[in-house]
């Protein structure tokens, strides 16, 4: 089904491979995953399976890599894609139009299907991946988890026989990572084969028939699932269980008047669903609460509303006891989004960071090193890996000193010696005297640092449990 | 946004006549001199824009196009300081270019922003114009809303970081308020491009003989109305550039 005979690949205008003398064999049916640190050159599998490396990268290439019996050299992407779906980690990457009935159909009118047949495929996909509240909406105005699924969606829409998934639980809410295992136990079963990399391990367990781990563009290990957790430590990689989380639950029952209190709060967007209506919490400060909760429950409206970026329509925010206005928020607190990429502004990493403090160069320093990024203090931030970019945005947000710190999906694509480095990272700002909020959806990451859980569940409000 | 329950009489065009209006909108402004028939044109153009009901997209629209113009009335100024004679010219000469851009991107705008991309597409495969024209027509197009969503999302994260993009940053701060907010937008603005590549690339996009869309946009009463007034106006403001009238 897919084949690699000694490939060994490197991207135009870089020194080293991405990877070495890849030789494996993926059969028909079967699920491997591959795993390793950040920047192994697992998404370099991705691109040469699905034909992106070297048909569109470019970039030299030695040996062959075969899908379907078929050489990728003699076909073109779109030939190849044909055969491969790929889910990718940011799944705007793959959206071309810009409203989700239209994604779920454009690749099928490319195609020249018949209009009643895409019609019906999109009828079933749509009641199959529960998109129905979000059929008519705008690409721009889903959340991560929700983009992730449309993105799912449109390539079960094409009905490839290979499916390659990267980082698929990285904005997957517990219950659909859950589903989404089940999808793919499923499609294993009618004999589709399933190639997926991903950090996050411990929803894989009854899925997955082989493992690779990866290592600087080599394959060093391979076995059934039980490899990864014997050699977690070895590669650096994330954990391959989780238990269950016996965190405590915000519950509300009166204003604490000592961290964050929200009365009656209630928002909606303009011509949309009501996302809060009337919704109080009382959060203690100098916790690490971790805010879960389905896609699309409005856990990053509540993170946006918390720092100023979105005003209330009604209810009032108390920091301390004291009413706080939405500018005011925006002075105390600070805000790491998703996408890294927006978020770096300076021409060095050190500049990154000195723009958001006044103290002295040393705090700089200091928070380089704690970040492991002090070799990179003069590199442009931009072209740092995701996983340093991460690193950075979260040390740009701990430098401007906040009284409240929020992290949405900070872990997401981040390996194991990473996770543990922005997880003491959180602890020691609580420490500093800071509310932390983490919007995850990683049991990891909650096992390993949070102290409170608040959930948020659709259409609004907390549980209170 | 719910584009079926929020289709208004703009939205709910047929592609075609979108684009005729645009492809109109620039061949007139190019014969046309004179600035009365440009303000006519500019007038019934902003209602077309207006009509399509999103403010904010047209707030922010005219913001950008004004600041331009204000940074090209400060070169112009620097320019008379130096070159005294061209102000014998008059400062119109100047003005209507500016004049010329919001005609176009009145009527662009609202193709680009209310287009869906395999309409345009089937539309421009019918028209058989060249593959290697209607492909980065259509990704130039659809890279348009991604832009536009970008540099949201850059002010946003300069607002958190307590940077505000604004008038007195822009004067007291040029250098350090283009570095902030050019730089991410130019790294995203490549990165956006790439993906589309690539997502039109994994979809076949432009690669089959046939297209299908399945919304069937048809020719309406509000289509032959709308070209009517279009091509109403453009004799109108022709007549008056050529004093016909």
């Amino acid at each position: 089904m897919i084949k690699f005979k000694n490939v060994t690949y490197r991207y135009p205008f870089q020194e080293e491979n991405a990877v070495n003398s890849i030789s494996m064999h993926i059969k028909k049916g079967e699920t491997v995953l591959c795993t390793g640190a950040s920047g192994c050159g697992k998404s370099t599998l991705i691109n040469l399976i699905n034909g992106l490396a070297p048909h569109y990268f470019k970039g030299e290439i030695e040996g062959d890599v075969f899908v379907n019996g078929i050489n990728n050299r003699d076909r073109k992407i779109y030939e190849i894609s044909k055969d491969v779906g790929t889910l990718f980690q940011d799944p705007e990457h793959q959206f071309f139009t810009l409203n989700v009935k239209d994604e779920l159909a454009f690749g099928l009118e490319c195609k020249g299907v018949d209009e009643k047949i895409i019609e019906e495929a999109i009828s079933k996909v749509e009641k199959d991946f529960f998109l129905t509240p979000i059929i008519n909406s705008y690409i721009f105005h889903l959340s991560e988890g929700e983009k992730q699924k449309v993105a799912l969606a449109s390539i079960f829409l094409q009905k490839p026989s290979i499916l390659i998934l990267d980082e698929p639980s990285a904005n997957l809410d517990i219950k659909s990572a859950k589903e989404l295992a089940e999808k793919l136990a499923a499609l294993k079963e009618s004999g589709m084969t399933i190639f997926i990399v991903d950090h996050r391990l411990y929803w894989l367990k009854d899925i997955v028939d082989r493992v690779f781990i990866l290592k600087e563009g080599n394959i060093c290990e391979e076995g059934d699932f039980s490899i990864v957790e014997k050699k977690q430590k070895e590669y650096g990689l994330r954990s391959s269980f989780v238990c269950h989380s016996n965190k405590e639950e915000i519950v509300f029952k009166s204003f604490l008047k000592e961290g964050v209190d929200i009365e009656n709060m209630s928002f909606f967007h303009k011509g949309d669903k009501t996302i809060f209506s009337s919704f109080n919490a009382s959060i203690p400060s100098k916790k690490v609460v971790a805010i879960v909760g389905e896609n699309g429950a409005g856990k990053t409206t509540f993170a946006r509303i918390l720092t100023g970026l979105n005003k209330l329509q009604d209810g009032k925010i108390y920091l301390k006891g004291e009413s706080i206005k939405p500018k005011d928020l925006l002075k105390k607190s600070s805000l790491v989004l998703q996408n890294t990429d927006y978020q770096l502004h300076m021409k060095t990493v050190e500049e990154e960071l000195e723009v958001c403090h006044k103290k002295e160069k040393e705090y700089t320093t200091t928070l380089l090193d704690f970040f492991g990024l002090k070799k990179f203090a003069k590199r442009h931030p931009q072209s740092l890996s995701a996983g340093q970019k991460q690193r950075v945005v979260i040390a740009a947000a701990i430098a401007k000193e906040p009284e409240i710190l929020i992290l949405d999906e900070p872990t997401s694509g981040l390996d194991g010696v990473n996770m543990d480095i922005v997880a003491k990272a959180i602890k020691n700002a609580t420490s500093q005297g800071v509310s932390v909020f983490i919007i995850t959806h990683d049991l990891e990451l909650i096992e390993k640092c949070s102290t409170h859980i608040l959930k948020i569940e659709k259409p609004n409000c907390t549980k209170s449990s | 946004m719910n584009l079926k329950e929020g289709k208004n009489f703009v939205e709910a065009l047929d592609i075609r006549t979108k684009m005729i209006i645009s492809i109109l909108a620039s061949l007139t402004v190019i014969i046309i001199q004179e600035l009365a028939p440009l303000l006519i044109l500019l007038s019934i153009s902003f209602l077309y824009l207006f009509c399509y009901r999103k403010f904010k997209l047209i707030f922010f629209s005219y913001a950008f196009l004004f600041f331009m113009f204000l940074l090209a009335v400060f070169c112009v100024w620097i320019l008379l300081k130096m070159v005294p004679d061209m102000a014998s010219r008059g400062i119109l000469i100047f003005f209507k270019p500016f004049l010329r851009v919001a005609i176009l991107m009145n009527t662009t705008l609202v193709l680009v922003a209310s287009a869906r991309v395999s309409d345009l597409l089937s539309v421009l495969k019918s028209l058989k114009i060249p593959f290697f024209l209607f492909l980065p027509a259509t990704v130039m197009i659809r890279f348009i809303p991604s832009f536009i969503n970008d540099t949201k999302q850059v002010v946003e994260s300069l607002k958190m970081k307590g940077h505000n993009i604004n008038p007195i940053s822009i004067t007291f701060k040029p250098v350090l308020t283009t570095r902030l907010l050019f730089i991410p937008l130019v790294v995203k603005s490549l990165r956006t491009a790439d993906d589309l590549s690539v997502a039109s690339e994994l979809k076949g996009f432009g690669y089959y003989k046939n297209i299908t869309s399945i919304n069937k946009n048809k020719f309406a009463y509000p289509d032959y109305l709308i070209l009517f007034v279009t091509f109403s106006f453009i004799v109108l403001s022709l007549l008056m550039n050529f004093k016909l009238l």
